[in-house]
């Protein structure tokens, strides 16, 4: 019962998030001076003005924003503005699964070594394991990714010739890039739970588990790892928030035909609907995400119960 | 040794002096004190003080200008004339990696502030009013917090156009609803303390209180969320030059610098090395000031 | 007859290494403890009698903890000698440990099953089955009621007390010679410290535990000890039967202690005493006697060098009050 009112609530806040989303893209997209058709080359006016009731640009905005909105429900984003054999629907579904290959291989690679890169750091605090782990993690939130894309090309791909510079298509080209994806979540993950196991290492009932003459193993795997990493799984939103946003520019430097990539050239043609429909749909991903991720959170953490939630 | 004398009774005025205490920090000093242990942290605060006086100073004692353009030297490697060697239109690099720090560390600081601002004064109205106020004011935080920050700014830059009064905008509209919900939960435990109670029963108006009572109090949290944001909104700087939305020419920030070397990475690896070496530096710089200070000014690790 | 003895803890430091010094939180503990004997700790916050009780276990945390000097014998091993592996055959098995905070010993995302299960599974060669139900005895004996449903839950569903009686019968499950009891009631309701205390008195009887009760309740120490030894930043100032001192407190400080017991039966309305100033600062101790500081009766000897532990009439004091050198001597 309570769970059902807990997972309708969540819905409905979902439903909130993704309706004010595309409102404020479709306004901020109306709010462009000059619109979408404003090239170097102006058009003849028969034909900027054929284009524009094709997509119903000469009517007014509030016509505009209700046809738009009942699309949506529909799951319809539209077509392209550029490439009008396109719809927006096309790219997702043609795009979209190369990111996503991509991004998975980067968010497991960033959930193992930072895990245990950041465990491993917290049993030998101030050693030198840690000091070379923590300076990773510096180096990984410090370098942008771009910076770090480059780098890798140029001195892995190009210069040492292990992995191939750019492309898609064999598991060699995922590497590269899906290093660079992980850097920044495997060191925010590596200090996250280096932090979080000193913390836990301080606790009483790590005390007590070791006054009960448990071998370290044992204190160490049952009692401090869970609730170390316990925190962790609320990062997955914000980690999979980070792997996207950083896919327009990894796969942009690596030439991967993802939605990343897509959407970087859709900024530079100024493709509005593509902007748009790409921007709802990472959002309702997210948000999708970022739910599921609260109820599993509830499973794994006794502490957490939804009843508690709710009064 | 130990003779009658010994055993007479002490004078009680002898004992005042005796009694030694350590002399109490407030604030500010605990936390430098604690700061300068760090070693990490002084050499990061050093740096970013270094990079700074480099950026400022440092295009006036070079001979030459960001827009001076000569097409006889195109493409120079670094040498005595041009240390860090020239570009694609003959500009001095080094001089142009000065203007950039100055045009990112701008950026880093005034988004940062923007945010600040906008950040404590909301976080601090929602915790402080609570109830229905701070319900509705934290459903819209939650709204813009589920959307990735970095899609907000780039829908933002297409609208605004390229420019830096646009990325203040931008990063300035999308960045402090972290802040405000630090604030936020910071006021919200410390307005149930009794030296705010104490505040209030005295007569103090709920401005007063919020001001002078209960902001001064979160400046800990305050101080790293802020250090911390500043490397942030350089990178998210550097990101937008390198998708076309930076600022545009002939002014340049590390991160335009930085996405024009990468066309060039194969030729000239050197007009990608040295924007990137600095915005890395600064980063980095920031990044371990960032951890000291939360390290010095957390109270949780206080002992 | 002579008498057995359980522990012996000689000339025992601990020191804890910070940002503002050292700080010398134990500095030459010398005492023992027979089977089946209660002794009682006590002494202000900050007096080392809590890092006592962890060095025993060899659970200080480090860094920044430390012992540096000294030793602790237990059947005819030192063991701040042994080697690691025998240390958890010691732990929970031999000398087990209460702590003061019921709220945060227990671990929040395990079960009390798993949290008692596991000592036993470490100790004892039962099988699942016989500690399952060994599991419900040791409820049974700290009066829980419910025990199997309360083994399948989690420790932030149960209350303080609760909890504290959990702890207890994890101390006591693997029926240890000596238990280490650092404040077991200080953070309960005083309806369930009693509870608690006449519990762990109960257990006492029946299994002829030793007990180490460290506490700053005096009325605790009474109410179950047969010896006291009072500690004054790091040291002990004092070691005597339960009686003794209560009857005749024989160091200053132990004296100020006793006054600053508020009693019911004072009929006139004399305010409750105090003892002066506050505890010293570990980092910077006072020279020669720490105590002398806040003492009424302090001599010039006092701020020049510390007195040592000495036997009068029986019991232990380090005063120079006592000192045979004392012209002024307090001969009682």
């Amino acid at each position: 019962m309570a769970l059902a009112t807990y997972l309708i609530r969540k819905f409905i806040y979902i439903v909130i998030v993704v309706l004010t989303v595309a409102t404020l893209t479709f306004i901020m997209a109306h709010a462009i001076p000059g619109g979408p058709f404003t090239r170097e080359k102006p058009l003849p006016p028969a034909v900027k003005k054929n284009i524009e009731a094709r997509y119903n640009l000469d009517k007014p905005v509030l016509f505009q924003y209700f046809d738009y909105m009942k699309n949506l429900i529909r799951l319809d984003l539209g077509p392209s503005f550029r490439y009008e054999a396109l719809t927006v629907n096309d790219i997702i579904r043609q795009k979209f699964p190369i990111s996503a290959v991509l991004g998975f291989v980067a968010i497991i690679i960033a959930l193992i070594l930072g895990i245990a890169a950041g465990t491993i750091s917290a049993l030998y605090p101030h050693r030198w394991q840690d000091s070379l782990f923590m300076f990773l993690a510096l180096l990984g939130v410090s370098i942008p990714s771009f910076i770090l894309a480059t780098f890798l090309m140029y001195v892995v791909g190009f210069k040492l010739g292990w992995f191939p510079v750019a492309g898609w298509g064999s598991p060699a080209h995922i590497v590269l890039p899906a290093f660079t994806l992980a850097a920044y979540p495997m060191a925010f993950i590596a200090k996250t739970i280096r932090t979080n196991m000193l913390e836990v290492l301080n606790q009483d009932y790590i005390k007590v588990a070791r006054a009960k003459g448990l071998p370290e193993r044992i204190v160490l795997t049952r009692h401090a790892i869970k609730n170390a990493i316990l925190p962790v799984i609320t990062y997955l939103g914000p980690l999979v928030a980070s792997v996207f946003t950083g896919s327009f520019l990894v796969e942009s430097i690596f030439a991967i035909p993802g939605l990343g990539k897509y959407f970087v050239s859709s900024i530079y043609d100024r493709d509005y609907t593509v902007i748009m429909g790409v921007t709802i749909f990472y959002c309702v991903l997210l948000v999708g995400l970022n739910f599921l991720v609260d109820i599993s959170y509830t499973f794994v953490d006794p502490r957490i119960r939804i009843v508690k939630q709710n009064d | 040794m130990i003779n009658d004398s010994l055993f007479a009774p002490l004078p009680k005025e002898a004992l005042q002096k005796k009694e030694k205490t350590r002399p109490s920090l407030n604030f500010w000093q605990d936390g430098w004190s604690r700061l300068k242990q760090n070693k990490m942290s002084m050499i990061g605060l050093y740096l970013i003080i270094l990079i700074a006086l480099f950026s400022i100073i440092g295009p006036f004692l070079v001979p030459y200008t960001y827009q001076n353009i000569d097409l006889a030297r195109t493409f120079l490697n670094p040498s005595w004339q041009h240390w860090f060697g020239t570009d694609e239109l003959g500009r001095d690099v080094l001089v142009r990696v000065m203007w950039g720090g100055r045009i990112s560390l701008t950026v880093g600081l005034v988004a940062s502030f923007i945010n600040l601002v906008i950040g404590v004064i909301y976080g601090g109205i929602s915790g402080y009013f609570g109830g229905k106020i701070d319900e509705f004011m934290m459903r819209i935080v939650d709204i813009i917090y589920s959307i990735p920050i970095l899609l907000i700014v780039i829908l933002l830059m297409v609208i605004l156009k390229p420019g830096l009064t646009n990325i203040f905008i931008a990063l300035g509209l999308s960045y402090w609803v972290g802040m405000a919900r630090i604030v936020r939960g910071q006021i919200l435990t410390l307005k149930e303390q009794e030296f705010a109670l104490a505040a209030k029963m005295l007569g103090a108006t709920n401005r007063q209180v919020l001001f002078k009572h209960l902001l001064p109090n979160t400046i800990g949290p305050i101080t790293v969320s802020v250090t911390l944001m500043i490397p942030n909104a350089i990178f998210f700087e550097a990101f937008l030059s390198f998708i076309g939305l930076g600022v545009s020419a002939p002014m340049a920030s590390w991160g335009v610098l930085a996405s024009d070397g990468i066309r060039a990475i194969n030729a000239y690896p050197f007009l990608l090395f040295f924007p990137a070496f600095f915005i890395c530096l600064t980063m980095l710089s920031f990044n371990f000031l960032g951890d000291g200070l939360r390290d010095a000014f957390d109270p949780r690790l206080r002992k | 007859m002579t008498k057995q003895t359980l522990l012996r803890v000689e000339n025992l430091h601990t020191e804890f290494r910070t940002l503002f010094g050292v700080v010398k939180a134990v500095r030459g503990i010398s005492f023992e403890i027979s089977p089946g004997e209660t002794i009682g700790i006590v002494g202000e916050s900050g007096c080392g009698k809590s890092v006592t009780g962890l060095s025993i276990l060899n659970l200080i945390p480090n860094p920044p903890g430390l012992i540096t000097q000294g030793s602790i014998w237990w059947e005819k091993e030192d063991l701040l000698k042994i080697p690691r592996k025998q240390w958890l055959d010691i732990r929970g098995n031999k000398i087990s440990m209460i702590f003061q905070d019921p709220m945060s010993s227990l671990n929040p995302v395990l079960t009390i099953r798993t949290q008692m299960k596991e000592i036993l599974q470490y100790h004892t060669q039962k099988t699942a089955v016989e500690i399952e139900a060994e599991c419900i005895s040791l409820l049974n004996k700290v009066r829980i009621r419910k025990p199997k449903e309360v083994l399948s839950q989690y420790p932030h569903q149960l209350s303080g007390g609760m909890r504290q009686r959990i702890m207890i019968a994890i101390a006591i499950a693997c029926h240890p010679d000596l238990i280490i009891a650092d404040e077991p009631t200080t953070s309960l309701d005083v309806t369930v410290q009693a509870q608690m205390i006449d519990l762990l008195r109960d257990i006492q009887v029946r299994t002829n535990t030793a007990i180490l009760l460290i506490t700053h309740n005096l009325a605790v120490v009474a109410g179950m000890c047969q010896r006291v030894l009072v500690f004054y930043a790091g040291k002990i100032v004092e070691d005597s039967a339960i009686d003794d001192l209560f009857a005749h407190p024989l160091h200053p400080y132990t004296m100020g202690l006793l006054k600053a017991v508020p009693r019911l039966t004072s009929l006139d309305e004399e305010p409750l005493a105090t003892i002066p100033g506050s505890p010293p600062d570990l980092i910077a101790l006072p020279t020669g006697c720490t105590f002398h500081p806040r003492c009424q009766f302090a001599m010039q000897i006092c701020a020049i060098e510390e007195p040592t532990l000495q036997t009068v009439k029986g019991r232990k004091v380090a005063c120079w009050l006592y000192d045979p050198r004392n012209p002024g001597r307090l001969a009682e």
